[in-house]
């Protein structure tokens, strides 16, 4: 039997099922970034593709032995069809029983009930893409024909928050944030919408192109308006989950990450193109164009064997990415929270990703303010035992402002 | 003399906030949750982290 190295595991597959959107939003890190690689891409991953890519997974996770995660993702997923759909999760699901994830990332346009069926019946996780109330929301993610979309992804929400059966199916919601927004009404209105979990990501950029909304590499319009989101957040009787402040705090308290971006875990990510292509994570285009690529090959779901990828030297050195090569970043006390942020974060042309996260400061003002909210809860007196052991230890690191 | 009255207005502004803050972080449940998470599993939360919504996988996207 084949071994994989045991250091490298992949935890998520990102199926890119279908290249295309039925929205436009102007911020998106696919289309309106430096990357246009999409445009090569079939419109939909064939069934070809879809059954190479199903034997091999399963072959991945008979030999890896871990169980990982396979999200449906694009351009929008739901633009393959019902039939495809049906026939994609059945498949999926066969080769990947539980323990293993299942999961849609969608912007909730097409989601009708006979979808909702085929997600209850296979079990997919869904998570849907809306920014907040109206205004907000449609300011950015609008149609190619420049219209909102706030109304009908809402109504999405409540189609699926009204059936019993698909609400344990419910993930979350997704927001992009608009640091020019108010965040109590954003967290309002996403709370409003029933969903169990929230997720915030800020806009996507780099040293060499800044993120909209933030004036320098050091102005910290993103951290201010997250401390007031977080202050929302942990002032609420009935908070739903925030997964960006958990995992935060989780790991201010020395537990771990869930996801990219926080933490020094590593992240096995791997990208199956709609032509079959393997790609690294596709975050990476926020960089530069092909940065998700591997640089010395082109992998292929048909040609290459996906357990000779994850063991491969290339598949190695992409894993290991995540940890940040930048010396401010090393040095830094907050690094086991804040983990260097996302590596296309990182990006500069002229150092490539040799540099802190462009939302350092931001993230900084962030755990300071967190470790402020910690700070207050254990001079109050409340019962947690040893969970400040992590939290005291770097309250006296040399250097870290706690408040 | 405005620019330091309206810079102490601030911090007082400022003060009488995070007193509030303060009062609340003992009631703060989202924070509690996520204590009590830390605490309870020897994986360090993630376990609980996970299974509460279905959403394990680690892109962002």
């Amino acid at each position: 039997m084949l071994t994989l190295n045991a250091s490298t595991v992949v935890d998520t597959v990102l199926l890119k099922v279908a290249s295309r959107c039925n929205l436009d939003c102007t911020y998106c890190y696919v289309y309106h970034m430096d990357d246009d690689g999409w445009r090569g891409q079939p419109k939909c991953m064939s069934e070809k593709v879809q059954r190479a890519t199903v034997q091999q997974l399963a072959a991945l996770y008979t030999h890896q032995k871990k169980p990982f995660s396979v999200v449906l993702h694009g351009g929008e997923p739901l633009l393959i069809g019902v039939d495809r759909l049906r026939g994609l999760c059945g498949q999926l699901r066969s080769a990947l029983p539980v323990p293993c994830g299942v999961h849609v990332q969608t912007n909730g346009i097409l989601l009708t009930d006979e979808i909702i069926d085929i997600f209850v019946e296979f079990d997919v996780g869904i998570s849907i893409s809306i920014d907040g109330p109206s205004d907000v929301h449609d300011r950015f993610r609008v149609d190619s024909r420049g219209r909102g979309s706030y109304e009908r992804v809402r109504s999405a929400i409540s189609r699926l928050t009204a059936r019993e059966d698909a609400c344990p199916l419910f993930a979350g919601v997704l927001a992009v944030i608009d640091p020019s927004s108010n965040p109590g009404s954003v967290y309002a209105s996403l709370k409003a919408t029933g969903a169990p979990g929230i997720d915030f990501l800020v806009r996507d950029g780099n040293h060499t192109r800044l993120p909209f909304g933030k004036a320098r590499a050091d102005s910290t319009e993103f951290g201010c308006w997250m401390v007031e989101l977080l202050d929302i957040y942990l002032s609420d009787p009935e908070p739903p989950r925030v997964r960006v402040f958990d995992d935060m705090l989780r790991l201010i308290f020395g537990g771990h990450a869930q996801k990219e971006g926080v933490g020094t875990t590593d992240y096995g990510i791997l990208v199956i193109d709609t032509d079959g292509r393997i790609n690294k994570n596709d975050t990476l285009k926020v960089a530069h164009k092909d940065a998700d690529r591997f640089e010395q090959t082109s992998w292929s779901i048909f040609s290459d064997n996906l357990l000779d990828v994850v063991r491969s030297r290339a598949y190695e050195d992409y894993y290991r990415q995540q940890r940040p090569t930048a010396s401010a970043c090393r040095t830094c006390p907050e690094l086991k929270v804040c983990g260097g942020g996302m590596v296309a974060h990182r990006w500069s042309d002229d150092r490539g990703f040799d540099n802190p996260s462009v939302f350092c400061a931001d993230q900084l003002l962030l755990i300071r303010r967190m470790r402020k909210w910690i700070v207050w809860r254990k001079g109050a007196g409340t019962a947690e035992g040893g969970i400040y052991g992590q939290h005291e230890k770097l309250e006296r690191t040399p250097g870290v402002a706690v408040g | 003399m405005d620019n330091t009255k309206s810079s102490n207005e601030r911090r007082e502004s400022q003060l009488v906030e995070d007193t509030e803050l303060e009062l609340k972080s003992m009631s703060s449940v989202a924070l509690a949750r996520v204590a009590a998470e830390v605490q309870n599993n020897g994986d360090g939360g993630l376990t609980s982290s996970t299974t509460y919504n279905r959403t394990y996988h680690r892109h962002n996207r």
